[in-house]
């Protein structure tokens, strides 16, 4: 079972380190960055939730719960203006259909094995 | 009031037999009515003038006789309508306000992307404005568009609950794509909502009500019949459905007999959303529980009574006690406050010591800076091919970031990884290429290339020489996807625009 929660875990700081770094650009200003933290964060913390719930031996379940703590930490740490809008609606985003904060959040559902609790 | 007629009924012993019941149904209102009758009648004579909605003005006692002058009270029309609430239309929205004694409102679905519209919602496609515009002047109290199966239709219910005069909601046009939102309208008038807020029956995604009391959305489901005529894009079968809703008398209309029931018999109810969940559509399955359970909390805590502020007296003396003390401190501190001048006048500014920073805890991510730097440039202001290369370049900071995270897991020692960074150390180099012989301005050459520069120098921290597949190894458990390649295929998210050809 800790394999799940591991393999999880392993995805996030991924994701977490490539919206970090698309909030220094327009990003910080859009809804599809403050989607994508809001996500981040609610996984995490669904997470934390079933690994308090989960049979996972206690030495091992605090490890991977301050790991999580930690990306939670990250997580809310992402900067984002105050007043955020889609920043294709507003113009100063060109690149297509697609959106860098969704694709990062997108890795991880690369993540498929174990595929659930 | 005309000449009254006179009846006498004096041996007549019943009010009935002697016909007075009809002469009183068939008296005018406002005329009157004389009839002399024995005494022993009287209270009989009383509750039939009662009855058929007469008075008796007059009752003069002759003795063996009794007069009456009766008189048809004028017939009072029922009033079946109401005042709205005094904010209504209390909720803003896309929609148009009619007559508010109507009995009928109109959702027409605005099936759109969602968010793509703007605040103002300036570009309504035509054939929805139409519809909308076309229900009002045919007569309904409200006509506007629904986009979104939660905030949307808690709109809705705010308006509709603040005027008891609309009984209807003709539901139309086609359904919102993905949000399956005039779904979710009529799964709530439907079946309602369950304990955990959402909507019973509904297939949309976030069908959850969560900013508005429970009470109002049973008073909307007791208040509306729901019209369904989901689809249904004809301005004149919607304009026949919102006649049909105000006949006096039942209209058909496809299935069903419609006519103006009058007001709904309760009190308007002054409701808005108060917004404790912004964004519904972002909720969880798993996290409404304790949502709900929070609203629900909170309501309760707001429903108990405050402790009673209690007046504390005070003797005149105490107050003048309290004022004279009151003015000692400030004195004192205006004293305090001129040496503190006099002081700084006199001294030169000392240079403050900065507190030792205490460096934060090391995190696993690996992109941190302290002030970041927001780009902004005017992409307006850009040629095809500088918004070319700018767009490029926008995406290398989160992949770059990313693969620096996988080199601080197992990915460090794998294949993967390596090869991703030898392919974005690749692309780097052809765009820079492609840079320096573009026909752009030096300026941006030279801004690219700077960025470009110091993307390929935090490629070179990164590992570069393939190792062992961490899944083939039996380290990397994850399924069939690879972290690495994931960070790396973000630059895949840039389809605009397609080639510097074009």
């Amino acid at each position: 079972m800790s394999n799940y929660f591991t393999n999880q875990l392993r995805g996030y700081p991924v994701v977490l380190s490539a919206l970090q770094a698309y909030s220094k650009d327009i990003c910080r200003n859009c809804i599809g960055l403050e989607g994508a933290q809001t996500k981040v964060e609610k996984g995490l913390k669904k997470l934390c939730m079933d690994l308090k719930g989960s049979s996972i031996p206690g030495e091992e379940k605090e490890a991977l719960l301050a790991q999580i703590n930690s990306l939670s930490r990250e997580a809310e740490a992402i900067e984002l203006s105050e007043d955020c809008e889609c920043q294709k609606t507003a113009g100063n985003c060109k690149i297509g259909t697609g959106c860098f904060p969704l694709g990062a959040l997108d890795i991880q559902k690369l993540i498929t094995e174990p595929a659930a609790l | 009031m005309n000449t009254a007629e006179v009846l006498n009924i004096r041996g007549s012993c019943c009010l009935e037999t002697a016909g007075i019941r009809q002469h009183l149904k068939d008296l005018m209102s406002g005329n009157t009515l004389k009839i002399v009758f024995d005494p022993p009648l009287r209270q009989d004579m009383e509750n039939l003038v009662a009855e058929e909605k007469c008075e008796i003005l007059h009752l003069d006692d002759e003795g063996k006789s009794l007069t009456a002058t009766i008189l048809k009270k004028a017939s009072t029309i029922e009033m079946l309508k109401v005042s709205p609430v005094a904010d209504y239309p209390t909720e803003e929205g896309c929609f148009l306000c009619g007559n508010h004694y109507s009995p009928v409102a109109v959702v027409v679905m605005l099936n759109a992307p969602y968010g793509t519209m703007p605040p103002e919602v300036k570009s309504i496609p035509p054939e929805i404005d139409k519809l909308v515009k076309s229900a009002v002047e045919t007569g309904a109290a409200l006509s506007g568009t629904l986009q979104t199966e939660n905030i949307g239709i808690e709109k809705i219910v705010c308006n509709i609950v603040g005027n008891p005069n609309i009984r209807y909601i003709v539901l139309c046009g086609v359904d919102v794509e993905g949000h399956h939102t005039g779904d979710a309208l009529r799964a709530l008038a439907e079946n309602g909502i369950n304990q955990q807020r959402t909507i019973i029956g509904s297939t949309a995604v976030t069908p959850y009500l969560l900013n508005i009391p429970k009470e109002s959305i049973e008073r909307f489901r007791k208040q509306v019949t729901l019209i369904n005529l989901l689809g249904e894009m004809n301005p004149e079968v919607i304009g026949k459905a919102v006649w049909s809703c105000y006949q006096e008398k039942p209209a058909p209309f496809l299935n069903y007999m419609l006519s103006d029931p009058g007001a709904y018999p309760e009190q308007p109810m002054s409701c808005r959303l108060n917004w404790r969940v912004k964004k519904p559509e972002s909720i969880e399955e798993w996290e409404l529980e304790d949502l709900v359970k929070g609203i629900e909390e909170e309501q309760k805590a707001v429903a108990v009574p405050q402790e009673k502020e209690v007046a504390v007296r005070v003797s005149e003396p105490k107050v003048a006690a309290i004022a004279s003390h009151l003015l000692r401190i400030t004195e004192e501190l205006s004293q305090i406050a001129k040496i503190i001048v006099g002081e700084a006048e006199a001294k030169p500014i000392a240079p403050v010591k900065e507190a030792p920073v205490v460096e934060e805890e090391k995190t696993v991510c690996a992109v941190k800076e302290e002030a970041p730097a927001v780009v902004a440039p005017a992409v307006a202001e850009l040629t095809e091919k500088e918004l070319y290369f700018h767009n490029q370049l926008r995406a290398y900071p989160g992949i770059l970031a990313g693969l620096s995270a996988c080199d601080k897991d197992i990915c460090h020692n794998g294949l993967s990884l390596p090869v991703a960074v030898n392919s974005i150390v690749k692309k780097l180099g052809k765009l820079k290429k492609d840079i320096e012989v573009s026909s752009i301005s030096e300026q941006r050459r030279g801004e690219f290339l700077a960025r470009i520069d110091s993307f390929l120098e935090a490629a070179q921290r990164l590992p570069t020489d393939p190792g062992p597949c961490q899944k083939t190894v039996g380290n990397c458990t994850i399924g069939k996807g690879c972290l690495a390649t994931g960070a790396a295929n973000l630059l895949k998210q840039i389809t605009e625009p397609s080639s510097l050809t074009q």
